[in-house]
């Protein structure tokens, strides 16, 4: 009984000295997301990467099998007519969210065109497909 | 106060708690009554009752008995002497001024315990023993936290350093074999690293980034500092007609350190006829395959490995070796 009361200043600077040396919760990663839209005759596949931003990825639009690719923006890696595919290979992306367009005759509409986005997770190196919505 | 009234006031005295009780209710005087007429609380008159405070200062005591009307002996605890001033202290609970209150701690009696007879060197010591307790507990949160800082002050140059070399399964002979080691620190500021790889026989260094800072025999090394975890790279060629395996082998130390720590991860590669990003061996290179390679590359690579033929072979569907003529074909 007597001792009891030295020991609580004791016991006070130990629990601030833990509290103090408690991990900060990390926040959870975002998942990213992929879009297709339409403006001007154009397609836009809109990509929000996600948190933290992967290094490098690769984005591939399939088109209708009539659509004929005029332009690209930016710089398609590669448009292959014949399986009708755009591919953009992305390297350190700088901005959240890519817009990457493409310009057909006649024009494509989201509804029938798909596009699938692959990058590796920056936190484990596994490989992270999105689909476009 | 002359020094005779001081030791007269300072004169602890036991009560007998049960018997102030009875001469109190016998002559109906409420506690409050009594309070007021010793200066006091009620709830100390209440504690003398109930023999949670079992010694009062004389002064008190003698002001208890006027106002029961009865002399001081009548509510004495017979058994027990009168303490002299210089036994006050140690013999029951210091009264705090205005009060017969104990301080805080200062004997068990203040938690009712009221022993049969006074102990006052028992309690001195109680309280010595409490007083050395909260020292040693202080110093030794003292040496806990300059253990804590020495420890954060010299983080920088001995917390863990680890390297991993990626090395590809396989290998062209002939062609450019790039060799990547994942410098991975913890702790905040830069830190000095000496790494030294051994490139196996039949093999030589074609080029590395960062540059070297010495290249003697098989033995290349890097003395540098990193702020972040860093990737290190060279590549090595062989002879077009070199069949087998290649085994590589290194060590990495901070600059803090005595001892060297041996280079993790993959060791070994083979010669064979696929591409070294083709790490299936498909005679493909697959979109995991090309940002894997992206992934691992630092941004000096593009300069010492041909990127323009690796996206070419990743947007073909297909590439083959030809041994005669030493080169890839793309298959479109």
């Amino acid at each position: 009984m007597t001792i009891s009361i030295p020991f609580r200043p004791a016991l006070l600077i130990a629990a601030l000295l833990l509290s103090a040396a408690a991990p900060a919760a990390h926040c959870r990663a975002g998942q990213g997301s992929a879009t297709l839209t339409s403006s001007n005759g154009q397609l836009i596949l809109q990509v929000d990467l996600p948190t933290p931003s992967p290094t490098n990825l690769i984005a591939e639009l399939k088109l209708q099998s009539r659509a004929q690719v005029v332009a690209t923006e930016p710089e398609a890696a590669k448009i292959d007519k014949k399986r009708s595919t755009v591919k953009w290979l992305v390297k350190n992306p700088r901005q959240s969210r890519l817009r990457l367009t493409v310009k057909t005759t006649p024009p494509v509409e989201p509804q029938s065109a798909s596009a699938v986005v692959t990058f590796r997770n920056p936190s484990d190196g596994t490989l992270v497909q999105i689909q476009a919505r | 106060m002359n020094e005779q009234n001081y030791l007269s006031s300072q004169v602890m005295i036991k009560i007998d708690g049960a018997r102030i009780k009875a001469i109190r209710e016998a002559k109906g005087l409420t506690q409050l009554y009594v309070a007021t007429a010793v200066e006091v609380t009620t709830d100390t008159v209440s504690r003398w009752e109930n023999r949670r405070y079992p010694t009062i200062k004389k002064e008190n005591g003698l002001k208890l008995a006027q106002a029961l009307e009865v002399e001081l002996e009548d509510i004495l605890d017979a058994t027990v002497p009168e303490e002299p001033a210089d036994g006050a202290q140690g013999a029951g609970p210091e009264p705090r001024p205005g009060t017969d209150e104990p301080e805080p701690g200062g004997s068990a009696w203040a938690a009712g315990q009221a022993p049969s007879t006074v102990l006052p060197e028992k309690a001195r010591w109680s309280r010595r023993l409490g007083h050395l307790s909260f020292i040693i507990v202080a110093l030794a949160l003292i040496a806990a936290i300059v253990y804590a800082f020495s420890i954060m002050r010299k983080s920088p140059e001995t917390l863990h350093i680890g390297a991993t070399r990626v090395v590809p399964a396989h290998f062209i002979a002939g062609l450019p074999l790039p060799v990547f080691i994942l410098v991975d620190k913890t702790g905040d500021g830069p830190l000095s690293i000496i790494m030294k790889e051994n490139l196996p026989p039949g093999c030589r260094l074609q080029s590395a980034a960062p540059p070297l800072s010495g290249h003697s025999g098989s033995e290349i090394k890097w003395l540098t500092k990193i702020a972040q975890p860093a990737t290190f790279f060279y590549t090595v060629v062989t002879e077009p007609a070199f069949s087998g395996t290649l085994s590589f082998s290194g060590t990495v130390k901070n600059g803090g350190s005595e001892d060297d720590a041996a280079i993790g991860g993959g060791m070994k590669t083979v010669s064979g006829f696929q591409h070294w990003a083709d790490s299936d061996g498909d005679n493909r290179i697959s979109d995991a395959e090309i940002l894997a390679v992206y992934d691992l590359l630092p941004e000096q690579a593009g300069q010492i490995v041909d990127l323009d033929q690796l996206e070419e072979m990743w947007l073909g569907d297909g590439y083959v070796w030809d041994p005669e003529r030493q080169q890839i074909t793309i298959i479109e």
